[in-house]
């Protein structure tokens, strides 16, 4: 990274600090703070998706998993905020642990699909388990968060907050990608039985991308639950792991922005097309299956195409 | 009650069956991770339920809705499934995720979300034989899937073009070697699956309700049967499927009805930690 860019990341964060002064709208303030979950959400996903390439259809049963620890601590024990978050990534990432020592051991098909039955399962139990989870009926009345007495009740604190997180899980990924663990799991990702001949534990590193990313879904899930104070077992609906793919396919998987820019895009866009609002979701399908098909890599790449495009037509010409 | 479960579960297996089967040939020969095709029984159901209303009967309105289904995936099958196989399997899944998003909420635009059931041409009375009730659409059911995969079994083994199919089952490469039309038999198969699913629909749409949503839950099950049985393995998809019919039935008589659709992936899970090839699968294929 050369000074030249750190000076416009330094723009940029300068930009999202000063932001909720600048638009002075609450409504446009809670869509970039539901982009800023979605950004945690997506970015964890794409540790498992874009680097090691394993499709996984259950990251939403680890945002509900977070919210609902973070939920029924408090609705039995009354915990506080810093207990709850945290217990929430680490009761996540625990029970992604073992679903990964069951699943990672298979590529492919096979993964996907038991990605997708956890889901399942994991929405049946808390819609069935009513004693504990109080089923259908969600959990309500969650306070807003509380840090040694500041109390989050206004948008702007939550907008830090979660801008504060944001910054740091991906500057934590920006370093794990650049790291021996992070070139291992391009490894694997590119050709498995070549990273496996050099010595490389795939197993290990596979799980370690899926824990990862479950944790920050987990803390995402804490921070929603206070942010919305209500939960419901609609957080474990397949229709979540669609927006998800949509927001990373669209930004770019595998690179450190792209889930980003996807997240936040396609938060802000379907509120301002509201009036297709019952078209939305088939227009998602729609921008599935022609972003798969034409940006596999990202909205991004429309730069890259168009320029390989005219360097074609100049070596042709 | 055990003989009324497990003839309930006979009954809820055949519809598994028909959807099984289809996926088994789309994804044994094509590689393709298809979370569309849930959504092809879902459409049936709707069809015959449209049909059924138009025509006033049940055999024509099924029928009507059988050929749309089979026009339905011969052009989906020409426009886009087409160019999937050999891709890589994140991206089919992904497609077929979004033509499975697609069509959901097509047809919940069209059609509305509430439920409903598809009109039965049988009198309320159930058959009685001593202490076992089975209302007369399950008859019916059982025995049309009985029927439909009978005729799937002459064609793939008694016919030119089923010896054909049987061939790029196995091998793809040889078949093309010995000169077989193998773009002609993808399109034949997948319309064969796509249509026996659509099948399914129309008939479980009798004792079941239909709904935009009802797809998604039959493609688990579907995956369930396929990834149980072993990839390449119809007819022991099809035994899969009558007996995951059977253990959801006795498994919501005697355990549970809330969890009996938790059934079919702990059995999925187990298999692919103790035998991950399948029940009726080989090793290394």
């Amino acid at each position: 990274m050369n000074i030249n860019s750190n000076i416009k990341y330094i723009i940029g964060i300068l930009l999202l600090i000063l932001l909720p002064f600048l638009i002075n709208n609450e409504y446009l303030l809670h869509l970039l703070i539901m982009g800023g979950i979605y950004t945690l959400l997506v970015s964890g996903l794409n540790l498992i998706v874009g680097y090691i390439g394993q499709l996984s259809l259950c990251h939403p049963a680890f945002f509900g998993i977070g919210a609902y620890t973070t939920g029924l601590l408090f609705k039995r024990l009354s915990t506080p905020f810093l207990l709850n978050f945290l217990l929430a990534g680490i009761i996540t990432a625990i029970i992604s642990i073992g679903f990964g020592y069951i699943t990672l051991r298979v590529r492919g098909s096979a993964f996907i699909i038991m990605t997708v039955s956890f889901l399942h399962i994991m929405h049946l139990l808390v819609l069935n388990e009513v004693d504990f989870t109080m089923g259908q009926k969600g959990i309500s009345g969650i306070p807003n968060i509380n840090i040694l007495g500041y109390n989050f009740n206004t948008k702007t604190s939550y907008y830090y907050l979660i801008l504060i997180l944001c910054l740091f899980t991906l500057f934590i990924i920006y370093r794990l990608v650049n790291s021996e663990i992070g070139r291992a799991w391009k490894a694997i990702r590119d050709n498995e039985n070549l990273a496996k001949s050099i010595g490389i534990n795939v197993f290990k590193f596979s799980n370690f991308a899926f824990v990862s990313g479950a944790f920050i879904a987990g803390l995402a899930g804490s921070i929603y639950a206070y942010y919305i104070n209500y939960i419901s077992p609609d957080l474990f609906l397949f229709s979540i792991t669609t927006t998800l793919l949509v927001m990373l396919i669209m930004g770019g998987k595998g690179t450190i922005l792209g889930p980003v820019i996807g997240a936040i895009i396609f938060t802000l866009l379907p509120e301002y097309l509201r009036f297709i609002s019952e078209w939305r979701m088939p227009v998602f399908g729609v921008i599935l299956i022609l972003g798969i098909l034409f940006f596999p890599r990202g909205l991004f790449s429309i730069k890259e195409i168009l320029s390989m495009k005219m360097k074609k037509k100049e070596v042709s010409s | 009650m055990f003989l009324q479960l497990l003839i309930n579960g006979l009954v809820v297996g055949s519809g598994y069956a028909l959807i099984a089967v289809g996926h088994t040939i789309i994804f044994g020969m094509m590689k393709i991770v298809n979370f569309a095709h849930g959504e092809l029984y879902m459409i049936g159901a709707f069809f015959t339920f449209s049909f059924v209303l138009l025509f006033n009967n049940y055999y024509i309105g099924f029928l009507v809705a059988m050929v749309i289904c089979i026009l339905i995936a011969i052009f989906s099958e020409k426009v886009l499934f087409h160019r999937l196989i050999d891709e890589d399997i994140m991206t089919t899944t992904l497609i077929t995720i979004g033509i499975s998003i697609f069509l959901m909420n097509i047809v919940q635009i069209l059609w509305g979300a509430n439920p409903r059931t598809i009109p039965q041409p049988f009198s309320e009375k159930p058959v009685i034989i001593g202490d076992i009730f089975i209302t007369k659409p399950r008859i019916f059911i059982f025995f049309t899937a009985i029927v439909i995969i009978g005729v799937l079994h002459w064609f793939i083994k008694y016919t030119k073009t089923g010896k054909a199919f049987r061939a790029t089952f196995q091998n793809r490469q040889a078949a093309l070697l010995v000169g077989i039309n193998i773009n002609y038999i993808y399109t034949l198969s997948y319309t064969i699956g796509a249509t026996v699913a659509g099948a399914a629909g129309g008939l479980l749409g009798m004792i079941y309700v239909i709904e935009p949503t009802m797809g998604v839950a039959a493609v688990g099950k579907a995956f369930a049967i396929v990834i149980t049985a072993g990839k390449k393995s119809i007819y022991g998809a099809i035994f899969i499927a009558y007996g995951l019919g059977v253990i959801e039935s006795l498994g919501s008589g005697y355990i549970s009805s809330q969890y009996k659709d938790v059934f079919a992936f702990i059995i999925l899970i187990l298999v692919l930690l103790f035998k991950p090839e399948g029940i009726f699968g080989k090793k290394g294929a």
